[in-house]
């Protein structure tokens, strides 16, 4: 049955039969107004603002408002000339945006941790949490901000703006979208080309690859050990750490794959949001292939307004802390986020101060190794509810090594080994010969794909009431 | 003209989306003989109605045995010696050599019967518990089960599992010792609780239970500390009026029959 209710819990995910069943009427809506563009925009957005409307129910009204309100400021600070009242402009409009994104997401943070420092009891406020806030906050700030520097000028249609901030494809989990990449490819929106459509499914069959089949599976065995990391043993946890890395690989750049691939159904391109990140062989290189859309924001908007690197090295190594640690707050209103961008904050300003000769140059094989090994561990603090759970990981990494049923595990866990030996071999491949392998299927017969595309939604089917057990037997 | 430009232009999209909704219509509505073949797990899934039919008809051939002692004595008669079939997962080696002292004590018979990691769905479709049933041939069925799906995601598949099972022991005495949480669980309690009946189901979530190294399984103690919290629930609570007198001693070992690895 099609779920279509508002339902905050559950966001309809792009591979489930009931969003295949609306993309299927959307698609054909689209498709008859070929040749009217306004009437496409206007479906458009409103396909989009349902999809915004099922998870968030009346915050819709606020997306509405908050976008009133940054369209009008922008038009505003285009037309005026006075810098110090257009600075005051922007200031209004970035506060009204960090006012909502702080109250949606972060008042039981500050309020906790107030009332942590104070040493009183609190009892968390029953606010709910908008899906795409942080994203669709993010895109208004660099829209502002670009209005503001005069990069481009603001969007005369208001709905055409609204439409960037709950575009379907990418508000759920980004990429992170600036105004010129979406406003560039809808004027008009036109059909793809054939080979753009065999790249785009190609890219959505990825994507569901990744985010049903490795990431939901390789997150039960995940959720198991970081639920109770006590009570695992040594390499029973490394394996869950391990499991929890490739997740979040996964479940992330799949859900991107599968967002860039229906852009570009619409003719619509989307940025890049990964470039095989686990290959990076520095931390530093490590944020040029993860989650980029955010780390160019960061980086844009964030490190280059508080001085970037032309004020001295203290300086720069100041702003540098301070973005990661606002971008691992970005992540989750939890301290433990904190703690993660802060390492690394640290490791990115150790890439810049250490002398050369520390360096892995002549051994990329130790580089890579060092640096997924630190990304990996770091992920237990993104991972773990609290300081305390990350501890526990971290204690019995390093102690509870003794009796550890090697054997069993080899024996009992035979499917996490064999999608993690998979999911890591597919992170290790060189990207070209990804690419090789995926041209066969773009360029075959449209039976060909509908086949692999049914094929793939029956194992998604099957394995969605698949469990890894906890094997409790195992502890004896 | 625009229009038929589009259409052609997502001919292979609309392929794909028509082909794969049909693939999932049709899966949907498989029948049970295909689910059985195709299902994940062999043991996990779901249960066609005829062979729980064929299992609780095979099952309830062998007529329900009365107590040991007083053949023709209703079931409820206290002072009865029952014979006890004592079956589920790890847990029965936590619960049992208590329980086997309390049987010596007051007379009973017990027979453990272990499927280590072993889930509600794995013994209501195992052939296995009906040849059970059939040998061991107990007035007193107590199930211990419900560890290895406390933190199932989607608990009410469990429901006809859990029903089926009860069927299976059908006119046999049952009580069934939940799982001891060691955390919250996603709802295994609370369904268990409704299905077997608060007087036949002993609630062991939220005992303060010692604990082996693994945080999991009670300890020697705990194990003793959980039987006491039974046999009291069930002389408060229970639906049939067991003599559980306060053990003097220790039963010696009991082996215990051990089914099938999953």
């Amino acid at each position: 049955m099609l779920d279509l209710a508002h339902d905050p819990k559950h966001p309809l995910l792009f591979h489930s039969g009931t969003f295949l069943v609306l993309f299927t009427i959307f698609l054909v809506v689209h498709s008859a107004l070929a040749g009217k563009n306004r009437l496409r925009l206007a479906w458009l957005l409103g396909f989009s603002l349902f999809y915004y409307w099922r998870s968030n129910g009346l915050f819709t009204l606020a997306l509405v408002g908050l976008a009133g309100i940054d369209w009008l400021l922008a038009q505003w600070i285009h037309a005026e000339e006075r810098p110090g009242k257009r600075k005051a402009l922007l200031v209004m409009s970035i506060g009204s945006n960090l006012f909502a994104l702080g109250f949606f997401k972060y008042t039981n943070f500050f309020l906790g941790t107030a009332a942590t420092l104070r040493g009183t009891s609190f009892e968390p406020l029953d606010i709910f949490l908008p899906l795409g806030i942080s994203f669709h906050v993010f895109q208004s700030l660099s829209y502002l901000v670009d209005v503001y520097r005069r990069r481009y000028p603001p969007q005369k249609s208001f709905w055409e703006y609204l439409l960037l901030l709950c575009f379907f494809p990418q508000i759920v989990a980004g990429p992170i979208v600036r105004a010129p990449e979406l406003f560039s490819s809808i004027h008009p929106l036109r059909e793809p080309a054939h080979s753009e459509v065999g790249e785009a499914l190609v890219r959505i069959l990825r994507g569901v690859i990744k985010k049903a089949i490795f990431a939901d599976y390789l997150g039960l065995y995940a959720d198991l050990v970081f639920g109770a990391p006590a009570t695992f043993s040594g390499p029973e946890v490394l394996l869950g750490v391990y499991a929890y890395s490739l997740q979040i690989y996964f479940d992330f750049s799949g859900y991107s794959d599968m967002a860039l691939g229906m852009a570009k159904l619409l003719g619509i391109e989307i940025p890049e949001n990964f470039r095989a990140p686990y290959r990076a062989t520095s931390i530093t290189d490590f944020w040029r292939r993860w989650h980029i859309s955010l780390s160019s924001w960061l980086r844009e908007y964030l490190y280059v307004s508080l001085g970037g690197n032309r004020h001295g090295r203290l300086r720069q190594l100041a702003a540098l802390m301070i973005t990661m640690l606002l971008g691992g707050l970005w992540h989750g209103a939890s301290w433990t986020f904190v703690v993660w961008g802060g390492l690394h904050g640290l490791a990115l300003a150790w890439d810049k101060l250490r002398p050369r000769r520390w360096s892995f140059d002549r051994s990329p094989a130790l580089a890579w190794f060092f640096t997924f090994h630190f990304v990996a561990a770091t992920w237990v603090f993104f991972r773990a509810p609290t300081f305390a759970g990350a501890f526990h990981v971290f204690r019995q990494l390093g102690m509870g090594w003794a009796d550890a049923p090697i054997a069993m595990l080899a024996g009992e866990r035979r499917w996490l080994l064999l999608a993690l030996a998979t999911g890591a071999l597919s992170c290790a491949l060189p990207e070209g010969l990804a690419r090789r392998a995926e041209a066969w299927l773009r360029l075959a017969p449209a039976l060909a794909k509908s086949a692999a595309f049914a094929t793939l939604a029956l194992v998604v089917a099957h394995l969605a009431a698949v469990e890894v057990r906890p094997f409790i037997y195992f502890q004896f | 003209m625009s229009f038929l430009r589009a259409l052609r232009a997502y001919r292979e999209p609309f392929l794909v989306l028509v082909v794969t909704l049909l693939a999932l219509f049709v899966w949907q509505r498989r029948p049970a003989a295909l689910a059985a073949i195709a299902g994940p797990g062999d043991v996990e899934e779901s249960i066609a109605p005829e062979e729980l039919e064929a299992l609780i008809a095979a099952d309830s051939a062998v007529a329900c045995p009365a107590p040991l002692t007083s053949a023709s004595a209703p079931s409820t008669e206290p002072h009865a010696k029952e014979k006890i079939l004592l079956m589920g997962d790890s847990m029965v080696e936590v619960v049992g050599p208590r329980l086997a002292d309390y049987a010596l004590e007051n007379g009973h018979e017990i027979v453990p019967a272990i499927w280590y990691g072993s889930t509600t769905s794995a013994w209501a479709k195992s052939a296995e518990l009906g040849q059970l049933l059939r040998e061991v041939s107990p007035s007193l069925v107590i199930v211990v089960l419900g560890s290895s799906e406390l933190t199932r995601r989607d608990i009410e598949s469990r429901r006809p599992m859990i029903e089926a099972l009860v069927k299976r022991i059908g006119a046999r005495k049952l009580l069934w010792i939940g799982p001891p949480n060691w955390r919250a669980d996603t709802g295994i309690n609370d369904l268990l609780e409704s299905l077997v009946g608060k007087d036949r189901f002993f609630r062991s979530a939220g005992l303060e239970l010692t604990r082996k190294k693994d945080g999991i399984h009670p300890d020697a103690a705990g194990g003793r500390a959980w039987t006491a919290a039974f046999v009291h629930w069930l002389e408060a609570n229970g639906r049939y009026e067991i003599e559980m007198a306060e053990p003097r001693r220790e039963a010696a070992p009991i082996p215990a029959r051990v089914l099938g690895t999953m």
